[in-house]
């Protein structure tokens, strides 16, 4: 079968819910119907006292010894969100598994729960060791002072946001023969692996972990949770194989939302449109404990404060604080989305407010040559991309359309590099990346690069799903990395497969197929300037039904560096767009005034069903090849970031009202 | 992954078998279609002893038009995606047409009955709203007798309805209504969530004159559907001031600020509902 | 109780609790692992099968209630490894990108194809409305089947 997802279509799927084992235990979590309580008792199931472990991981960040809270597994003496791990429960009976967790009586005594970022301000700490709310404060840039002419500011919020893939996380767990073999869905075999053996204190040689394809993650998928963790210990401890799928409702409470920001910006120019200087404060609310990524999510939104602008003075206060909600992990563009909707949204201001054309404004501020922020970002000059973007779509014309228009960058997290091992056999080309693929459609792009270097063709090449036996060593799928790190792990790991069949006097493909050879490659990558792709979103609003502002059109003119695979591009570009126009309109993660999530379906966060659709124009642009061998740059996550401040401007346009906080808020959408 | 408590099955296929039964437990669950059913059964919101599926009593699953009284009868077994095929040509028919395939999607149309959509007592039901508007009877049975309760006082409370342990929804009866223009018109949201605002009217108009006028509404907005009482208004010209009653009639429901909108939000929904309801039946 | 379901062409009996959901014996009981659970609520399609040729959720439906039924479920829609039309298109315009929608579009591409008279991009993407893709934006989905109609249309 050459084509990855005709298995799907014939239902040869290998989800994580669809693998079994003989005599397989069913897990179910009990969880805290409290969003901040002392736990007075819990009688029945596994508790924090058969468990006692926290998670000493995370996902995606590197950096170590910060002074946060981290989770337990389960629930110690304190709840502090609703739908947190205090209990499991177990049978071979999925359903009896389900009405164990009835069974579980828990009792607490009630506290205030402190649900957002000004309660968390002003409320006393929710971790009692702590002398208040705030997880850690960054300073990004340097203070400034400036005489200017125009000094505007604004407050701007983004509300919470779900992953919401569409298959919930699930892992399944088995420890036999003194080794523990996991087949989990995820972004990335590596992470869980590290998680896993860190907080197990197991040695890496007894564990291993296998990728079950992976019906989407946006980023809920890469972090180690309790519910892996309490799965593995079940599995030892019983030594039989143990399931845990997450229900929807599950995925809810206690899956890591993301976005959750919220800034008080004041920006500086004169009344020609230079933009002197940006400075403010942003704060993230990371939820009731914190990791490595959300903890440090004010200063990597601070980082990249300017967008593509040229803008000299840059000063930012960043807090992450605790709430009684969830923990905070990455969704989809994770940082980069806010601050690009921060940005904009003053780029916005400013424009009316010296009375010009938006596009002009932004064309003003943009470096002429190569620029290096106050943040320490480094940008390449790119007004001639946006130039060309804004004649190719047609900006005169959706000038007439009031429509919005965003300038934006994407920064791929590159940090960490990437592997890739390329196996002969049996005729085929076996491909593993360190980075899972769960929807990016990355054989696509191993294939072309190995039919470009080897030239095998392309139903001779399999990417298979990531494991930790076939290749030890890897990072995995988040930030748009890909394209850029396993684009060039594979790349090089092609170039010294040729390398040895060559010694060996293969010189076609033919012969290499026939061949068993194997060559693995690994590299750490910096972001360099070159790797930043530029995006150019544009969006136009309409009133549907005589009542609703809905967004009828986008248009992206978006850089990709040289396209690996123009399909898979396209794809992850309009997915993006509707997430992003989604997150503007609708879709949210809000509480009640007890700290229990609102939504009680996946309908009901808001979710971009067909309907919602709008008309996309996409272009994929080539502005400038980034620095790897195949010159690709990455898209992931780009329409999360151009579309919501393009949407956010057209919806202005069209109701007369300054949008300054997503969703819409009520007096806006009718 | 949601799971329904424990509970018995049972199939009945006739309304004798159904009597019988339905005794025989303390608390039964009757499901037809039960796409809803199941879902409050997996939500463990219920928790009956004993399912009762009727959905194989065919005398339910009949549309009967009485030519003396010109009445349609829907049965409660009909599937809702079937009504556009069935009903017969007239405006009170049309009516319900429009509101059924509103309803979810294709795939709960064709699987949500007629008795599913009356009897659950959601705001968010389509039928009930049309029904209300065009003077529909609940047409109830019970080992002894049958009934006819009119739709607008079909619910006691949202969620709950008049039928009592032992009687059975047979389906929904109205009178055929020719030569009137129908509006359904409705508000969510989030698509397949709750509706705030659900509006159904029709208007039979002879030149500038008004000879009949009636509306419905429901949605989380407002609650079960009400008859809106505009009846007093006699020409076409007399728009603005069916509009200002209706906006006197908003502003008397107790209404408060919740997930489904503020007040002012909701307000302007149901208004911008009815207002686009009344243009669109006196053709103004 | 025993309950015996027709789906695909093959009768599957077994002995389970009334409670169990269709699409739970589609899985566990026939094995058919091609149906999927994404939501629980029947707000997402994942679990779409074809019910006396009707599309409808498994997730909202008790295995008992789906006896003396025509079930297909997307195994049922290819014949051997073949692919039908609208899975075809589909796969060629590599309209999927996670997989795990693949139940919900290949019923109801199917079904529309088999029902629509005049199959359009809006009157898809209209049909379409009950089935959630979070990875794709929806577009591709529509033209593989608008595309998928046309080709059968012209044969």
């Amino acid at each position: 079968m050459s084509e990855r997802t005709e298995k799907f279509f014939l239902g040869k799927g290998r989800f994580v819910d669809d693998i079994t084992f003989p005599d397989m235990l069913y897990l179910e979590i009990v969880r805290s119907t409290q969003a901040h309580a002392r736990i007075l008792s819990v009688k029945g199931g596994l508790t924090a006292n058969d468990l006692p472990l926290n998670l000493t991981s995370t996902g995606e960040s590197y950096r170590r010894g910060r002074d946060y809270e981290v989770e337990p597994v389960l629930a110690k003496e304190k709840a502090l969100y609703y739908g947190q791990p205090v209990s499991a429960v177990y049978d071979r009976d999925r359903y009896k598994a389900k009405d164990l967790v009835e069974t579980v009586e828990i009792s607490y005594d009630e506290l205030k729960p402190v649900l957002s970022i000004e309660e968390s301000l002003n409320s006393a700490p929710i971790h009692e060791s702590r002398k208040d709310n705030v997880v850690s404060k960054f300073e990004i840039g340097k203070r400034f002072s400036l005489d200017s002419v125009v000094k505007l500011s604004d407050q701007l919020y983004i509300e919470r946001v779900l992953p919401n893939p569409l298959e919930t996380r699930g892992i399944v767990a088995y420890y036999n023969s003194g080794k523990l073999n996991v087949w989990i869905s995820t972004q990335s075999v590596y992470s869980i692996k590290n998680g896993l053996t860190r907080i197990l204190g197991l040695d890496p040689s007894d564990i291993n972990v296998y990728q079950a394809d992976t019906g989407g993650a946006f980023g809920s998928k890469s972090a180690v949770y309790p519910e892996y963790v309490i799965a593995c210990y079940l599995s030892m401890k019983t030594k039989q194989p143990v399931k845990w799928i997450e229900s929807r409702d599950e995925h809810i409470s206690s899956t890591r939302p993301g976005r959750g920001a919220k800034a008080e910006l004041q920006i500086y120019g004169d009344r020609e449109g230079r933009i002197k200087g940006i400075e403010g404060k942003i704060y993230v609310d990371v939820g009731a404990y914190a990791d490595d990524l959300s903890s440090t999510s004010p200063s990597w939104i601070g980082y990249q404060i300017t967008g593509p602008y040229s803008i000299e003075n840059v000063f930012i206060e960043g807090y992450s604080v605790y709430t009684n909600k969830a923990p905070l992990g990455p969704y989809r563009g994770a940082g980069r989305p806010e601050a690009a909707f921060f940005i904009e949204r003053m780029m916005d201001m400013y424009a009316d407010h010296i009375g010009i054309d938006p596009v002009e404004l932004r064309l003003k501020n943009l470096p002429e040559k190569a620029f290096e922020s106050p943040t320490g970002l480094k940008l390449l000059p790119s007004k001639v991309f946006f130039e060309d973007g804004i004649k190719k779509i047609g900006y005169s014309e959706l000038k007439k359309k009031n429509a919005g228009i965003s300038f934006g960058i994407l920064l791929p997290a590159v940090f960490g590099g990437e592997s890739a091992k390329i196996k002969v056999e049996n005729g085929i080309i076996k491909v593993w990346l360190g980075g899972n693929a769960h929807w990016q459609r990355h054989e696509l792009f191993a294939k072309r690069i190995l039919k470009e270097i080897l030239g095998i063709p392309e139903d001779k090449v399999f990417l298979m799903n990531g494991d930790t036996i076939e290749l030890q060593k890897g990072i995995g799928t988040w930030g748009s990395r890909s394209a850029i790190t396993a684009g060039n792990a594979l790349y090089k790991a092609a170039l010294l497969l040729k390398e040895k069949a060559q010694k060996m006097n293969i010189n076609d493909p033919e012969n290499l197929l026939k061949s068993d050879l194997s060559s693995e490659y690994y590299e750490n990558m910096q972001l360099d300037p070159t790797m930043i792709s530029f995006l150019l979103t544009a969006a136009v609003a309409e009133i549907q039904d005589s009542i609703k502002p809905v967004i009828k059109e986008v248009w992206a003119y978006y850089d990709v560096g040289e396209p690996l695979s123009e399909e898979a591009v396209y794809g992850q570009i309009t997915g993006g767009l509707l997430m992003g126009v989604q997150e503007v309109l609708s879709e949210a993660l809000k509480y009640d005034s007890k700290g229990k999530p609102i939504p009680e379906t996946l309908a009901a966060t808001g979710i971009a069903y067909s309907i919602n659709a709008p008309k996309y124009h996409v272009q994929i642009a080539t502005f400038g090849r980034s620095n790897t061998p195949h010159g690709a740059k990455g898209v992931g996550e780009a329409g999360t970031v151009g579309a919501p401040p393009a949407a956010a401007r057209a919806i202005e346009n069209l109701l007369g009202k300054r949008v300054n906080r997503l969703p819409l808020d009520f007096d806006l959408l009718a | 992954m949601k799971v329904p408590p424990v509970f018995e099955y049972v199939r009945v296929d006739s309304l004798n078998g159904f009597y019988k039964n339905v005794n025989q437990y303390s608390f039964p669950l009757i499901i037809s279609g039960g796409t809803v059913a199941v879902l409050m059964l997996k939500n463990r919101v219920i928790r009956p002893d004993a399912v009762i599926d009727i959905s194989g009593i065919e005398d339910l699953n009949v549309l009967n038009i009485d030519k003396e009284k010109d009445e349609v009868f829907m049965g409660s077994n009909i599937k809702l995606y079937r009504l556009k095929s069935l009903l017969p040509d007239d405006s009170a028919s049309e009516l319900v047409i429009k509101s059924a395939s509103t309803v979810g999607d294709i795939a709960i149309r064709s699987v949500g009955s007629v008795g599913g959509n009356v009897c659950l007592g959601d705001p968010g039901n389509d039928l009930p709203v049309a029904l209300t508007a065009i003077g529909a009877y609940a047409v109830v049975g019970s080992q002894e007798s049958i009934r006819r309760v009119p739709v607008s006082d079909f619910y006691v409370k949202p969620f709950k309805n008049v039928l009592k342990k032992g009687e059975i929804l047979l389906g929904v009866s109205y009178k055929r209504l020719y030569g009137y223009r129908t509006s359904y018109k409705k508000h969510f949201l989030n698509f397949l969530d709750h509706y705030v605002g659900i509006v159904a009217a029709l208007a039979k108009v002879e030149g500038k004159s008004i000879k009949d006028l009636r509306m419905a509404a429901a949605g989380e907005a407002i609650g079960t559907p009400v008859k809106i009482d505009i009846s007093e208004f006699s020409s076409v010209d007399d728009a603005v001031s069916i509009k200002k009653k209706l906006i006197d009639y908003l502003n008397s429901l107790p209404m408060h600020d919740d997930r489904f909108g503020t007040i002012k939000f909701k307000k302007k929904i149901l208004s911008a509902l009815m207002f686009q309801a009344i243009d669109e039946v006196l053709g103004s | 109780m025993k309950v015996k379901l027709n789906i695909n062409g093959k009768d599957y009996e077994s002995e389970i609790e009334p409670r169990m959901l269709l699409v739970d014996f589609i899985r566990d009981v026939a094995g058919l692992k091609g149906t999927h659970v994404g939501c629980e609520t029947g707000s997402c399609g994942a679990c779409m099968v074809l019910l006396d040729g009707m599309p409808a959720k498994s997730c909202l439906m008790l295995a008992a209630q789906a006896q003396g039924k025509k079930i297909v479920t997307i195994e049922g829609l290819s014949a051997g490894d073949k692919l039908n039309s609208v899975q075809r298109s589909l796969s060629e315009r590599k309209a999927l990108q996670c997989g795990f929608c693949a139940a919900g579009f290949s019923i109801m591409g199917t079904w529309i194809l088999e029902n629509e008279r005049e199959i359009d991009y809006e009157r898809v993407k209209a049909d379409l409305a009950g089935v959630v893709c979070r990875c794709s934006g929806y577009e591709q989905v529509i033209d593989s089947i608008v595309e998928a109609a046309k080709n059968e249309r012209k044969n």
